[in-house]
């Protein structure tokens, strides 16, 4: 491992060494020449001579084109890339090639051009001059996807980015996986810096909602933001938090000084999602009775069920008897509305950008909405000749009404409308029919009453960011620049629960029954971030670029943790903690503190626009790091890691060779290097104490084993990448294949018994995700008044494990076992392997299979069970006949868009799609366990009743002694699936007024059809930040249709 | 021309989501079309059970069979209805009470009755049911599962029966044993039966409205085995007028009362008490010998005496021209242990009164016994109660070993019968001392005769204040 870094690290300072000496070199032979280049610009819809093309080469040159599109600029070199410019038009690098005579083809504004600008830690970049894999996000149409949140929003926009949107709710975001698995128990997110500044995107000690998760990332409106670069390789710089990549997100900024505003307002229709199959009430009263006998009930017991009673004038009667469709009482249709305003203007000196915004969401469980305000003021100053600054303050507030998801099988309002007893009612009945308007009590089954959740229940959360970063621009010379930027994030999270009394089953606490339950919790974060940095930049001989960085990056990050849980308030009107009993309520929090210091250098280097070579060194220390760290550097007594990377491109398309072809962009890409994950716990290094209640005695007791050694994981990453453009940049590839190999990976080992705990964390595993990606665009028709984009792209990873201190890992998770061992994948499903149904008890005998009870005894498996398979042919079914069953990462994943454009109607289309990722559907396996009075699917109706019965639906037995509903390949599915994730239709209204600019009409559609042979609502969903979680569908808030219509004008 | 191509391609694709997207079907729809039906289309399918349809309907059942609720239909074919009762055909609720006999909830399937299962059927009657059997009738198909059930057919039909009590009932006037056993018939108030009007606010139980509630019961029912009961077996023997009136007046002199209409019924529920067993004899040959009854007597059945048996829906009657009990197996031999007194001559001499136990050093046992010393009262005595005593002679023996003092002493047993008012005898017990030979084995003290039927207190009885020691007594009946 140290050999690997001395290695790199060695590699890295002989480039630089060379990169200074050759500048040396150049600066004493520097000469001039000068070359004239002529030609024309046309547009490549029309035809046509585009007029005010403004050409530059760097600082040396510029022209403009005249009204037949002509141009004539002297360069001082031959080889070089002219940078094309044009309102309304594409930025375009045009590579020269010593041709004297140019035509150059330019697109609209919008086109995805591979000379697109990106931002790099560093500074913004044209994407042809960067070495690295990194992806510009076109945002335009953030316009028209007002309600998503900005990760949701990328889903399909990034080859090699996978997005998973963690459930339907409002705001709840998605899960990004960017190339994949990195980590096992730190985080996989990319990190995302925001203006410059790293953005705290973590949700302080989860939600006590159950399976909710308050998203930060959801403060910033798609439509205030510029630019989105999205780097894969190129997160070098952010040292030990760069392993997963980083997004790298600017918003808006006034480009013109005119003042533009930009209005716009929305309306919209949320659909309930198709309802799963479950019984009827008579198929299931028929699946109640025979499930009752198996619980041992007697005849005259189930016939004096009040349920059982069929006499209308049992009093009873109406309360049991019903065709009740409960998920239709949960789900529910909902609005949504939007209004938005963006002024942006100013001056020579001041320039600001202004963004406001009001969002009302409804979502989809009864009852639940989200309220959001947002606000953004960004402003640039120049401040003097050599000095500039830029502000960024941005506020947001959020109000969301939410219930219980996941595994919550008491106050889950879904979960339970898809068990309870469809002859049941919502509201109490008299015995002559007549509905009560209070709500139905929970059941004789012991089965909550899902509208009592969303109708007495209450869930809600209130969330505040505040974001705000001064930067400094500092131009010593021309050549040497100082910057500063600070940031200050503050975010306070808080949130109320209230679980009603009345209608809902209770929970069993150690001293005492729950019967209501309240709940609030409030978490604030609180973030520093400073960057301080030296830019020193040159060209040599008109064509050697030189650009070296030095600087150093602070952060500071604090959380707190606050809640109080309360049980049994007197009444169901009482719903705040406070009202809960006195010796029930438990009152807990916790603080996370952190530092992180990075001091990084830089230097990039390019020759005659061909050749690109950049090198990166970082150096970082943090408070989560043990103090006697083996690797990085020691400097005093602190850790440092050192991380080193470099990177190369060869833009092959500006040879002179290539002069005339009809290849339009040939780059050749390559990178490595080292980055760290530093989510490695704040305090796990250090030895740390919690508090203990013995026997009323309260004392302190060591929290776990403190490793001194701990340190980041290093993630080595390796990237190879090509970019192709032909036909006048109308075909557009791009390739990649990655290998990154984690080291010193986070590992929960094992610990000596005689230590008194289970495991110690160190940085004893290993992973390696080995990949690749691509993406395609083509301009398919390109004509004055229609014409037609498509694009594509795919990513495919696949991770395995290299090393671990055991042999495997079993982990859990909402029911799904995961196994971790070397040689496999980071989270492969575990399970047994069912082979069918048996048809009779003679072919059960025939096999001889049992299962171990707790005591020792066997108990044979017969007719009707599940025939599971015997793995180790010792006839007994048990933990070592378990097999991996599947994994929830996908062999593949991607997108596919068409733009049509024709006159003033826009249509574009999305379609995201995963393929060959696994899930395990809980939500089913609850639906077709047949061990308890849930109700179930219809495919029980199959159920095995006696010997002879083929069906591949087992016996139904009260508490399913012989494990027929355990964990197995009977509940993972394919969770592939195909789906249109955003239709828009706009229409560009003709506007003669002088008041308005421009106004535009759209009407979209989200998530409007979904391709996917999973049964369950929806086949996306993120239940956990951990890979041990992903693809469990544990019935959260599906994802739904969603129909918008709004418009915007600008004055 | 492109735009038109890929319109087509697009609706195309429309139809192909809209029509193909269905991923539950194959998952939830039913496999097999016997699960698509419920047990009347199941039964209305087999010509072979056109007629069992047919009554099915008649009675009124249509719906019952098309109910979501689990049954089990043992269907009798189309060959086994040919001999039903027209009476039963003819009267719609004997024609329901036949058909719901062969209809029982939840699902009985061959393979759940390896071991013969008596199963409710919706008449109230149990029928059992094994793999080749229903009741006495041969199965002829089984295990047909449908949506709502289980379909059997079987070749004969199995007519819903009268039970035990029933039968009681109807020959009050052939037998003289039923009449009496109606005469023990009383009404009693069951709670859960009756109205409640309110709750009082006094004593915070509830009021019940009045004449509800009220319930006939009977007291061999009670004492004996409820013969009403569908889900138990019995077997209950009836004696021939001639015999049961032998037998009832061969026990007058034990049931010595004031009243001649008291004895005869003494004795005659003395005769009855032993006449039914909680266990189902299909066959004479299937009594075991002797059998022994609820209250402990021993009967000795001679099946030559058997003249009629008789299938019941919750057991077996036999007549009997002749069923003698011996006398002496009538009346049993009571123990009374000292430990275990009724009461005392008074209530306030508790600190002299200790319960033991103590070790029998010749058999190595523990023993308990009552040591009463000190008392100062003059005949003190503890006394031991027995209820509806017999009025017969009985061989008193009494147990008790001195090993609390060198000086032998002696007390006195006797019996105190309550309806006279008056001692019927005395015994003197002289209580060995643990070195004597035999000092741990029971005496025999002599014979106390009771002379009227009732209830008898027997006094362990101090002579003057000394020491009251006592075992056990044992009483002989000698008829």
């Amino acid at each position: 491992m140290i050999y690997m870094y001395k290695k790199i690290l060695t590699l890295s300072l002989v480039i630089a060494a060379f990169i200074f000496a050759a500048v040396q070199k150049l600066y004493a032979q520097d000469a001039t020449n000068k070359f004239k280049v002529e030609g024309k610009v046309i547009n490549a819809a029309t035809k046509k001579p585009v007029r005010g093309i403004r050409l530059t080469y760097k600082y040396f040159a510029a022209s403009i084109t005249d009204s037949a599109g002509n141009f004539s600029i002297t360069l001082p070199v031959k080889e070089a890339l002219l940078l094309l410019e044009g309102d309304g038009y594409q930025s375009k690098e045009v590579p020269v090639n010593g041709l004297a005579a140019l035509n150059i083809v330019m697109y609209e504004d919008g086109f995805p051009s591979s000379s697109e600008e990106v931002v790099l830690p560093t500074a913004p970049v044209t994407k042809t001059l960067t070495p690295y894999a990194v992806t510009g996000v076109n945002v335009t149409d953030g316009w028209n996807r007002y309600g998503e949140t900005p990760d949701a929003y990328l889903q399909g926009k990034v080859a090699g980015l996978h997005v998973i949107r963690r459930s339907g709710t409002q705001n709840i975001g998605a899960a990004l996986f960017l190339r994949g698995i990195n980590s096992l128990y730190a985080t996989n997110q990319p990190l995302i810096v925001v203006d410059g500044v790293i953005f705290s995107n973590t949700s302080v000690g989860g939600s006590i909602i159950s399976n909710n998760y308050n998203n930060p990332l959801s403060t910033i409106d798609v439509r205030d933001i510029d630019n989105i670069s999205v780097l894969k390789d190129a997160s070098f710089l952010y040292g030990t938090k760069g392993g997963n990549g980083a997004i790298i997100i600017t918003t808006i900024r006034a480009k013109e000084l005119g003042t533009k505003i930009d209005f716009a307002a929305y309306g919209g229709y949320n659909a309930v999602p198709k309802n799963l199959p479950v019984m009827s009430a008579a198929d299931y009263r028929i699946y109640l009775s025979e499930i009752l006998k198996t619980k041992g009930l007697s005849d005259a017991e189930i016939q004096s069920q009040p349920y059982m009673n069929d006499d209308p004038s049992n009093p009873t009667y109406y309360a049991y008897h019903n065709q009740t469709n409960w998920q239709d009482k949960v789900l529910k249709k909902s609005y949504t509305k939007n209004i938005y305003l963006k002024v942006t203007g100013g001056d020579n000196i001041a320039r600001y950008a202004i963004s406001l915004g009001f969002l009302n969401n409804g979502g989809i469980t009864k009852n639940t909405d989200l309220s959001k305000y947002n606000m953004r003021f960004n402003g640039d100053l120049n401040l003097s000749r050599r000095m500039t600054a830029t502000t960024n303050l941005a506020f947001t507030f959020s109000e969301q009404n939410i219930r219980d998801q996941g595994n919550a099988s008491k106050t889950n309002p879904l979960f339970l409308a898809l068990v309870k007893a469809p002859f049941l009612r919502t509201n109490d009945v008299s015995a002559t029919g007549v509905e009560s308007p209070i709500l139905a009590d929970k059941d004789t089954l012991n089965i909550s009453n899902p509208v009592a959740i969303t109708d007495l229940g209450e869930g809600i959360n209130k969330a505040y960011r505040f974001f705000g970063s001064i930067g400094f621009n500092y131009d010593v010379t021309k050549k040497l620049k100082l910057s500063n930027t600070i940031g200050i994030i503050y975010n306070k999270v808080r949130e109320n629960f209230f679980i009603p009394r009345k209608g809902v089953t209770p929970d069993t606490l150690t001293t005492a029954v729950a019967f209501s339950r309240l709940g609030t919790q409030v978490t604030s974060l609180f973030s520093l971030y400073n960057d301080t940095r030296l830019t020193y930049s040159a060209i040599f001989k008109k064509a050697h670029s030189f650009t070296a960085r030095a600087g150093a990056r602070y952060m500071y990050e604090k959380t707190e943790q606050d809640y109080g849980i309360g049980y049994n308030s007197a009444i169901d009107e009482l719903v705040s903690v406070g009202n809960g009993v006195n010796g029930l309520r438990r009152i807990g929090g916790g603080i996370g503190e952190s530092k992180w210091l990075s001091t990084y250098f830089n230097a990039d280097y390019a020759y005659a626009d061909k050749y690109f070579l950049s090198a990166n060194l970082s150096a970082d220390a943090s408070s989560r790091f043990g103090k006697n760290g083996t690797s990085g550097v020691k400097i005093g007594s602190t850790v440092f890691s050192l991380l080193p990377s470099v990177a190369a491109s060869w833009l092959i398309s500006s040879e002179k060779i290539m002069a005339g072809s009809k290849i339009d962009l040939l780059k050749l890409r390559a990178s490595y290097g080292i980055s760290g994950n530093d989510d490695i716990g704040n305090y796990t290094a250090q030895q740390t104490y919690v508090s203990q209640n013995l026997l009323g005695m309260q004392g302190l007791v060591r929290a776990g084993l403190a490793n001194n050694q701990l340190q980041w994981e290093a993630v080595k990453k390796l990237n190879l990448g090509l970019d192709v453009a032909f036909l006048e940049e109308r075909l557009q590839l791009s390739f990649d294949i990655f290998k990154n190999k984690t080291d010193k990976l986070i590992v929960y080992e094992p610990a000596p018994t005689a230590s008194g705990f289970d495991y110690v964390v160190s940085n004893s595993g290993g992973l390696k995700t080995t990949g690749l990606e691509a993406s395609l665009s083509y301009r398919i028709l390109n004509k004055k008044n229609y014409n037609w984009d498509a694009g594509f792209n795919i990513g495919t990873y696949k991770s395995s494990v290299t090393k671990l201190p055991s042999d495997k890992i079993i982990t859990s998770f909402g029911g799904a076992t995961y196994i971790t061992q070397v040689g496999s994948g980071p989270n492969d499903f575990y399970g047994h392997v069912a082979n069918g149904v048996y048809v009779s008890d003679v072919m059960a005998a025939a096999e001889g299979l049992s299962i171990r009870n707790a005591d020792g005894s066997l108990t044979a498996f017969k007719g009707g069970d599940i025939r599971f398979i015997d793995q180790n042919d010792d006839k007994v079914i048990d933990d070592n006949d378990k097999m991996i069953l599947g994994n929830p990462n996908p062999d593949f994943y991607g997108s596919f868009y068409n733009k049509v454009t024709y006159k003033r109607f826009s249509l574009n289309a999305v379609c995201t799609f995963s393929y060959g990722n696994e899930i395990f559907n809980y939500t089913r396996s609850q639906l077709e366990s047949m061990y308890n009075a849930y109700n179930q699917t219809d495919a029980v109706r199959n159920r095995w009743r006696t010997n002879g019965q083929v069906t591949e639906i087992p016996k139904a037995t009260w508490g399913d002694p012989m494990g027929n509903g355990r964990f197995s390949n009977r509940w993972i599915e394919d969770g592939s699936y195909l789906r249109l994730r955003a239709v828009t239709l706009s229409y560009d209204v003709r506007i003669k007024s002088n008041f308005f600019k421009y106004a535009t009409v759209y009407a979209t559609g989200n998530n409007l059809i979904t391709i996917t042979k999973y049964k369950g609502y929806d086949p996306e969903f993120s239940a956990t930040e951990s890979i041990f979680g992903q693809g469990v569908d544990n019935t959260l808030e599906p994802q739904f249709r969603s129909v918008q219509l709004g418009f915007r004008i600008g004055l | 021309m492109y735009n038109k191509k890929s319109l087509v391609g697009f609706v195309l694709f429309f139809t192909l989501v809209i029509t193909g997207c269905n991923k539950w079907k194959d998952h939830t729809e039913v496999v097999q079309q016997d699960l698509t039906q419920n047990l009347l289309e199941a039964i209305s399918s087999n010509p072979d059970l056109s007629k069992f349809r047919e009554y099915v309907g008649k009675a009124g059942l249509d719906s019952v069979l098309q109910s979501s609720k689990t049954f089990t239909v043992w269907a009798p074919t189309n060959t086994a209805l040919q001999t039903i009762d027209p009476a039963t055909v003819a009267d719609p609720v004997k024609l329901r009470a036949f058909i719901l006999n062969h209809i029982s909830n939840q699902l009985y399937f061959t393979r759940d009755v390896a071991v013969p299962v008596r199963i409710q059927m919706l008449s109230g009657k149990y029928n059992t049911f094994s793999t080749t059997k229903f009741e006495d009738a041969d199965i002829a198909t089984i295990d047909r599962y449908v949506k709502n059930g289980v379909l059997h057919s079987i070749k004969a039909m199995v007519p819903p029966l009268q039970n035990i009590w029933d039968f009681i009932n109807a020959t009050t006037t052939q037998y003289a044993q039923n009449a009496y056993i109606q005469t023990l018939n009383y009404m009693a108030f069951d709670p859960s039966l009756a109205i409640i009007d309110s709750i009082s606010v006094v004593t915070g139980l509830p009021v019940y409205r009045p004449g509800t509630g009220l319930v006939q019961r009977n007291y061999f029912n009670d004492r004996v085995y409820d013969m009403k009961r569908e889900d138990r077996q019995y077997t209950y023997f009836v004696m021939q007028d001639a015999n049961f009136v032998l037998e009832a007046d061969s026990l007058k002199p034990y049931f010595a009362t004031t009243s001649t209409t008291a004895t005869d019924s003494l004795t005659r529920w003395n005769t009855v008490k032993d006449l039914a067993y909680n266990t189902a004899y299909a066959t004479a040959a299937a009594i075991p010998q002797p059998l022994i009854s609820r209250s402990g007597i021993t009967v000795p059945v001679n099946t030559a005496f058997v003249v009629n048996t008789i299938k019941m829906s919750n057991g077996y009657v036999y007549i009997m021209s002749k069923l003698d009990v011996p006398t002496k197996n009538k009346f049993l031999t009571i123990t009374l242990e000292g430990e275990n007194p009724t009461g005392f001559l008074q209530n306030d001499k508790t600190a002299f009164i200790h319960y033991r136990i103590r070790l029998n050093p010749v058999t190595s046992t523990n023993f308990s016994d009552i040591y009463i010393v000190g008392h100062g009262v003059t005949t003190f005595y503890s006394f031991y109660r027995t209820n509806e005593t017999p009025s017969i002679k009985y061989q008193v023996y009494a147990k008790a070993t001195n090993d609390f003092q060198a000086t032998a002493f002696s007390q006195t047993i006797n019996a105190w019968n309550n309806s006279l008012g008056a001692l019927t005898g005395t015994l003197t017990h002289a209580v060995p001392l643990y070195t004597a030979v035999g000092a741990y084995n029971e005496i025999y003290l002599g014979d106390i005769t009771n002379t009227r039927f009732g209830t008898v207190d027997w006094r362990a009885t101090a002579i003057t204040t000394g020491p009251i020691l006592l075992d056990y007594l044992r009483l002989v009946p000698v008829p």
